[in-house]
């Protein structure tokens, strides 16, 4: 079993549904995946059609001391979401402590679930240092747009152990092509050598509550997304 | 009932026949119910065959001639009926028949087989031994190894001069070619060097025999006509023999050069000064050559592009200032090409001179691949990349041989340049090349006495020491010259200069060059000089068909023994060597086209080589419509009429003549034909075909995408692009109207681009876009992305068929035989109202030639359900 992460390195880059369309690619591609929303928005479950922000889901499991795992809903053969259920403000802070105090939970959590999925893969909040912190991921992935806010927020010391996805590349910009030319020049490690374009049929595809893979199998996106897919398996087949 | 026994009416009626055919058409039927049972289901089986099995015959109105066709077509369905619909029990008898001849023929196939097999697997079984004895030979001592070495050459040198000179008779000398065939057959299939080695020693060796005993027993001296018709044939003969041998030495061991590394530091990479010499070329030719010379990879301060202008064109010069590069012109153009360079010379500084024609197109990666020799090599001049054509030329469209078989260019930049090279003697070639600014200097600049100063400035660099490289990958790709008559043009010139030089700077004379250097020039010199040898041979045999005259004077049969041995080693090694890059035979086509042409040339340069213009070869044009070139073909037109009159006198002869010439004037017919067809192949080429498009579409595969205007992207595949547009393939069907804004992005290395273009068709999965209105920015970048890849032109040749020399001279042959037909065709109306009657005869005699029969279609198709 794989676990990785998605992060935006801010919000409103995409990341949520570029974890959506990696999910469904993946499991296109013969995976068992589950796709864990971190992110007290809770809104990961609209991109596979389900209700958005239900009640139930691990956070509130967690803070329950229920069982966890009761809550994932299956998607179809091999693709299962689970939620992270309604939380107030207070809970959610409360989780985080939690978290923070018992640095092994979700590594507990993924090794109970290794012979189960292939690929586990987690939504991560913009603060929250103990949702981002506790699980432990092969593969940890920083979602960015090409724009100046991205590229201000690259600037301090980042980690390197995570890589850099490009999101919503036009290569029409001249500001995007040269931005990513400066990426690559001093990003050459991390960034990552797939980039996903810019697609109407993304945004298109979360108004249909669907992954883009099923939405629009024909477009420039998906076809980014299943490259993306690819690399993860190579990538994942390196490392186990 | 009647009708159907003796349909006499319904012939007259229905078919239309005279009484006379109606009536013995009725006779054979009513025959055949008395002395055949047709209603039997054998018979009927057969009838409701009757489209698959007599196709020519199903639809045809009933004729005299039928009963025949249908007996010569039913003879050869008995051999050759597709197994699916024979009769079992005939099926069984005939695979039967198969197998015993099968049998017979394996007692010879199978030692063969395991002959050749063991002799195909020999490099490695005895490699160790192979290994062990090499080492051996490392450790003799020097003046042991020199005597050894003397006493082995001298014993080969007695060994092939008793081969080549001992007379045999009939039976011995059948006895020697036939093992000496034997042997290269076997050899043919092992891999490695020392088998091509040994066969072009067996072809020198058959060869040498047969032009020894050519000069020693079959000239006529007793008859002044004789002699002077067999002198000439033999002269000829041995001019092909000098070119055979040279060209055996030249390209024995082609070099393979590979790129040489670049230092990382680019401070030690040298400035680069690139060249674009024009003249009277149209600036829509220019600008992609100037647009992908923009993008190639090199550091930015350390190429200057200048576009030297001879045409002193404002146009050329405002454009030159709109992209930035440095404009050339000067008041004269003496000199030509060559002074156009001169004059460029005095005005830059670069430490490398790059030059590229006006029309080739060079990749990101030349200067990345070539200039590495230089800095390995201080005393390296040169190095040059081979010319690639992105369009067919005339022989590649009109003959439709374009990317499935290799060129004529093919064999030079593929072969000879790389064999050249191995002994330091690649030349120049006037474009897709780079040369060392103190080299040229040091020869005081290009060399302006001929009119090909490419090849005369390589010479001068060779005399004066210096080195030159060719690297076989394909870095630039130009426009082939569009017509037949621009194509000869140029040919022409290249001739006239190649023996200008011959004679004024004679490679075999004169200080500074070794004698393989020597050896590579005298060859690309006397290559062609080809014109006359090529019109003798053309027309030898009617020396003896019309005049009587015994050109070679031997027995017929022992002149085969002699002749066919030679040819058949020849073109074995040459299938071996050249294969890849020229098929069997195909030379002789190519050579007969420009044979009559630059012979005259050749030989006024030979006696005069003052004289003769420089011509510019006309490039980028476009052929409007179908037609003949009946000014390029009418040498060959007259050839073919005099070999047709020496098929008559054949005739004539057969019948009138002594009846011990019979086998001579059998072998002469043969060569008459042979002749005839291969000037068939070149009037063939005269048949221009139509260019469809005014710029070259450029087939390929890449990755793209395209982008349309209400922001979706699809993915596509490049499969065809040139500088006004792109085909693309899509995986999913979009309908757009005409006119639609679509863009396409490319990639290139890491980086992509954009280029927004206009739908102009749309045809379920294929999309075709056109790019008028990129500004000159997005020019560069979209040449780079296509014409400038580095891996552009690499895999040209993949189409390529494998060399067979028999199945290359089946098809020259029955290209020799469309030539005549597309002659026919192309004659004005009143001279094929006269040829009329003889096609009608050929048309006629024709339809009695059984068909193959027609593959049996079942009468219902279910239909295929999609899983």
């Amino acid at each position: 079993m794989i676990a990785m992460s998605l992060q935006g390195i801010r919000g409103g880059v995409g990341t949520s549904t570029t974890l959506a369309a990696l999910s469904f690619a993946l499991s296109s591609l013969g995976q068992k995946v589950l796709v864990i929303d971190m992110c007290p928005e809770n809104a990961l479950g609209l991109h596979f059609n389900l209700d958005y922000a239900p009640a139930e889901g691990w956070a509130r499991a967690t803070l329950d001391q229920t069982p966890w795992y009761e809550h994932a809903w299956n998607i179809e053969s091999g693709l299962d979401v689970l939620p992270y259920g309604t939380l107030t403000d207070v809970d959610v802070l409360q989780l985080d402590q939690l978290l923070r105090d018992n640095p092994p939970l979700w590594s507990t959590r993924q090794a109970s679930l290794a012979h189960s999925v292939d690929w586990v893969l987690f939504d991560l909040p913009q603060r929250l240092p103990g949702h981002i912190a506790n699980p432990r991921c092969e593969i940890a992935l920083n979602v960015l747009n090409l724009d100046a806010a991205s590229h201000v927020l690259l600037q301090p010391q980042r980690n390197s152990a995570q890589r850099l996805l490009v999101n919503r590349f036009d290569p029409a910009s001249q500001f995007q092509r040269d931005l990513l030319l400066l990426w690559q020049h001093h990003y050459a490690q991390s960034l990552l050598p797939i980039h996903l374009h810019a697609d109407e049929a993304m945004a298109e595809a979360l108004a249909r509550r669907e992954p883009v893979g099923r939405y629009a199998p024909g477009s420039l996106i998906a076809q980014d997304i299943i490259s993306l897919a690819s690399w993860c398996l190579l990538r994942g087949g390196r490392l186990e | 009932m009647t009708a159907r026994l003796f349909p006499y009416t319904h012939l007259r009626r229905e078919q239309n026949c005279t009484r006379f055919t109606a009536f013995i058409l009725a006779l054979i039927q009513v025959c055949g119910w008395i002395f055949l049972r047709l209603e039997s289901p054998a018979w009927q089986a057969l009838r409701e065959q009757h489209r698959q099995l007599y196709p020519h015959l199903a639809d045809k109105r009933i004729t005299l001639g039928d009963p025949l066709r249908y007996l010569t077509q039913t003879a050869w369905l008995l051999l050759v009926r597709p197994a699916a619909q024979t009769l079992p029990q005939r099926q069984r008898t005939r695979r039967r028949l198969k197998g015993y001849l099968m049998a017979v023929f394996s007692i010879v196939q199978r030692p063969w087989n395991l002959l050749s097999d063991a002799f195909e697997q020999l490099p490695t079984a005895i490699s160790p031994q192979v290994r062990k004895g090499s080492r051996w030979w490392g450790a003799v001592h020097w003046p042991m190894r020199k005597l050894l070495y003397i006493a082995i050459g001298a014993l080969a040198v007695v060994l092939i001069f008793i081969c080549v000179t001992e007379p045999f008779g009939y039976l011995a000398q059948l006895v020697f070619v036939v093992l000496l065939w034997a042997i290269a057959m076997l050899v043919r299939r092992m891999p490695g060097r020392f088998p091509t080695l040994l066969l072009i020693a067996l072809s020198v060796i058959i060869s040498c025999r047969y032009l020894w005993w050519r000069y020693t027993s079959t000239l006529n001296w007793s008859d002044k006509l004789d002699l002077v018709c067999g002198l000439i044939l033999l002269l000829a003969e041995t001019y092909s023999w000098m070119v055979l041998i040279l060209g055996y030495v030249q390209t024995s061991w082609p070099l393979n050069r590979k790129p040489a590394q670049l230092p990382p530091d680019l401070n030690l990479w040298p400035t680069v000064d690139l060249l674009i010499p024009t003249y009277n070329e149209e600036l829509s030719v220019t600008r992609g050559t100037v647009y992908a010379a923009l993008g190639i990879d090199w550091p930015k301060d350390k190429l200057r592009i200048h576009l030297l202008d001879d045409g002193n064109r404002a146009s050329f010069k405002m454009f030159a200032e709109e992209v930035g590069i440095n404009y050339i012109a000067r008041t004269d153009n003496r000199h030509a090409k060559a002074g156009n360079l001169n004059h460029a010379l005095t005005q830059i500084d670069g430490d490398l001179v790059a030059i590229f024609d006006c029309d080739h197109m060079p990749a990101r990666s030349f200067l990345q691949l070539t200039v590495g020799w230089f800095l390995r090599d201080p005393k390296l001049a040169l190095v040059q990349t081979p010319h690639h054509f992105l369009s067919p030329d005339p022989f590649e469209r009109n003959l439709g041989t374009f990317r499935n078989r290799p060129n004529e260019g093919e064999l030079f930049y593929g072969l000879v340049q790389d064999g050249n090279d191995m002994w330091n003697a690649a030349f120049f070639c006037g474009s897709c090349a780079i040369v060392r600014r103190t080299a040229i200097d040091s020869i005081g600049g290009f060399a302006v006495e001929t009119v090909t100063e490419d090849a005369h400035t390589a010479l001068r660099l060779h005399r004066n020491g210096w080195n030159s490289a060719y690297l076989r990958i394909p870095q630039a790709a130009g426009l082939a010259t569009e017509s037949l008559s621009a194509h000869i043009g140029q040919r022409i010139r290249w001739a006239r200069g190649m023996v200008q030089i011959f004679r004024t700077d004679n490679p075999l004379l004169g200080k500074g060059l070794t004698v393989f250097q020597r050896v590579c020039y005298a060859n690309a010199m006397l290559h062609f000089l080809v014109g006359l040898p090529r019109l003798v041979f053309l027309t030898a045999p009617l020396a003896f068909l019309l005049l009587h005259a015994y050109i070679i004077y031997a027995p017929a049969l022992m002149i085969l023994l002699y002749v066919l041995p030679h040819m058949i080693h020849a073109s074995l090694t040459n299938s071996r060597m050249q294969g890849a890059y020229r098929q069997t035979f195909w030379g002789e086509v190519y050579e007969t086209v420009l044979a009559w042409y630059i012979a005259r040339p050749t030989t006024v340069a030979l006696f005069s080589p003052s004289r003769g213009k420089f011509n510019v070869t006309a490039k980028g044009g476009m052929m409007e419509e179908n037609q003949f070139d009946w000014q390029t073909a009418k040498p060959y037109l007259v050839l073919s009429v005099l070999n047709v009159l020496g098929l008559g006198f054949a005739v004539w002869r057969l019948f009138t003549g002594p009846a011990d010439e019979i086998i001579t004037i059998i072998v002469s017919v043969l060569w008459v034909i042979y002749n005839l067809l291969i000037i068939g192949a070149a009037v063939a080429v005269a048949a221009e075909v139509r260019q469809v498009r005014h710029t070259h579409r450029v087939q390929t595969r890449l990755p793209g995408a395209i982008k349309l205007a209400d922001g979706h992207r699809y993915p596509c595949e490049l499969v065809d692009y040139s500088d006004g547009g792109v085909g693309l393939l899509l995986n999913q069907p979009i309908a757009l109207p005409v006119g639609s804004l679509v863009s396409l992005i490319l990639q290139r290395g890491n980086r992509e681009f954009v280029f927004s273009g206009s739908l102009t068709r749309s045809h379920d999965l294929f999309m075709g876009l056109n790019f008028a209105q990129l500004p000159a920015e997005q020019k560069i970048e979209f040449v780079q992305c296509t014409f400038g890849r580095a891996d552009a032109w690499l895999d040209h040749n993949s189409g390529f068929e494998a060399d067979k020399p028999v199945q290359s001279l089946r098809e020259i042959l029955a290209l020799g035989a469309k030539g005549y037909y597309r002659l026919y065709e192309y004659l004005p109306a009143w001279m094929r109202h006269l040829a009329r009657p003889l096609v009608r005869v050929l048309q006629w005699l024709g339809s009695f030639f059984p068909r193959m029969p027609k593959a049996s279609t079942p009468l219902i198709s279910g239909p295929v359900s999609r899983s």
